[in-house]
């Protein structure tokens, strides 16, 4: 069950690897994702009170909402600047823009990496 | 003896440098065995000449593998816009050349490529499945641990090499080899360092 908290923790990942085009706009999509994402938020505070499970686990529930926050701010920034939606380059095997790559990258060292860090602090 | 370092031109392989192999020399006077020319001389290759010229600028000296290349590559562009022609943009001809010498050349053709990229596709999804499980494990690992320096570096660690998938082309192939490296315990030393 651990382990499916932890998968669970890492949704906006899972988007990000096969569903991109949900976390782009502001629309509905967006909007489930956010309810969703704040609900796990809210979820990881309520079953560490009951002590369900292990807590240094629990907190990874709280990953999305901050996933998220880091995948909007990126792609504000990177649309302001090209115009367009970037790309997900993982597993890509023909060229890809460099700026789609560093955006792939800084997403997954900061967006992914860094809420693993910051939650547990 | 001597190399003929190649490089890319537009998809081309061409001779572009030549480098020369340290020598062990003998000083009769000092009795001392010394390396000469230990600084790598790189000669600048003449277009269309068949021949370098010299680090310092006045040697030239005939080459005779680029006058093979040159038949090669034209062998090769006179092939690749044949088959262009013939299959439209669907068809790619590779032709290397290295050390005058093809050392591949290869047609794709449309279904060949299709199977290409359906085989791309579906590797895309596996690989990104598997990329998206090694961090979870990773993250799993990290917060049964006791959340020392090393975890963190290892936790670290493990996002760097996942995420060096994100490359286009290589970076998968890397992924993985950095993957098993850390597997077998190849970065346990750097990890370490941060307990």
């Amino acid at each position: 069950m651990d382990f499916v908290l932890i998968l669970i923790g890492l949704s906006i990942m899972w988007l990000f690897m096969y569903k991109i085009e949900w976390l782009f706009d502001f629309g509905v999509s967006f909007l489930v994702i956010l309810i969703y994402s704040i609900i796990l938020f809210a979820l990881s505070f309520l079953l560490l009170e009951i002590n369900y499970g292990n807590p240094n686990i629990v907190v990874s529930l709280r990953m999305p909402i901050i996933s998220l926050a880091i995948f909007k701010m990126f792609h504000i920034i990177f649309k302001f600047i090209y115009k367009r939606n970037p790309e997900n380059t993982a597993w890509v095997f023909k060229k890809k823009p460099i700026q789609d790559i560093l955006f792939s990258i800084l997403f997954w060292l900061l967006g992914v990496g860094l809420p693993f860090f910051l939650v547990i602090l | 003896m001597t190399w003929i370092d190649t490089r890319s031109r537009n998809g081309i392989w061409v001779d572009e440098r030549i480098t020369e192999e340290p020598k062990l020399e003998y000083n009769k006077t000092t009795g001392i065995y010394s390396f000469t020319g230990d600084v790598v001389v790189i000669n600048r290759f003449i277009p269309f000449s068949g021949r370098v010229e010299g680090g310092d600028g006045n040697e030239q000296r005939s080459i005779l593998p680029s006058i093979t290349s040159y038949i090669s590559i034209g062998g090769g562009i006179i092939g690749g816009l044949e088959q262009s022609y013939k299959y439209g943009d669907n068809t790619v001809k590779y032709a290397q050349i290295v050390n005058g010498k093809v050392r591949a050349a290869s047609v794709l053709t449309r279904a060949s490529q299709m199977n290409a990229a359906k085989m791309a596709t579906g590797l895309k999804v596996v690989g990104r499945s598997v990329t998206g499980l090694s961090v979870a494990t990773a993250g799993y690992q990290f917060a049964n641990s006791n959340m020392s320096g090393n975890d963190y570096a290892r936790l670290t660690g493990s996002l760097v090499i996942t995420g060096t998938a994100f490359i286009p082309l290589v970076g998968p192939i890397i992924s993985i080899g950095l993957g098993v490296a850390d597997n077998y315990g190849a970065f346990d030393d750097i990890y370490n360092y941060f307990e």
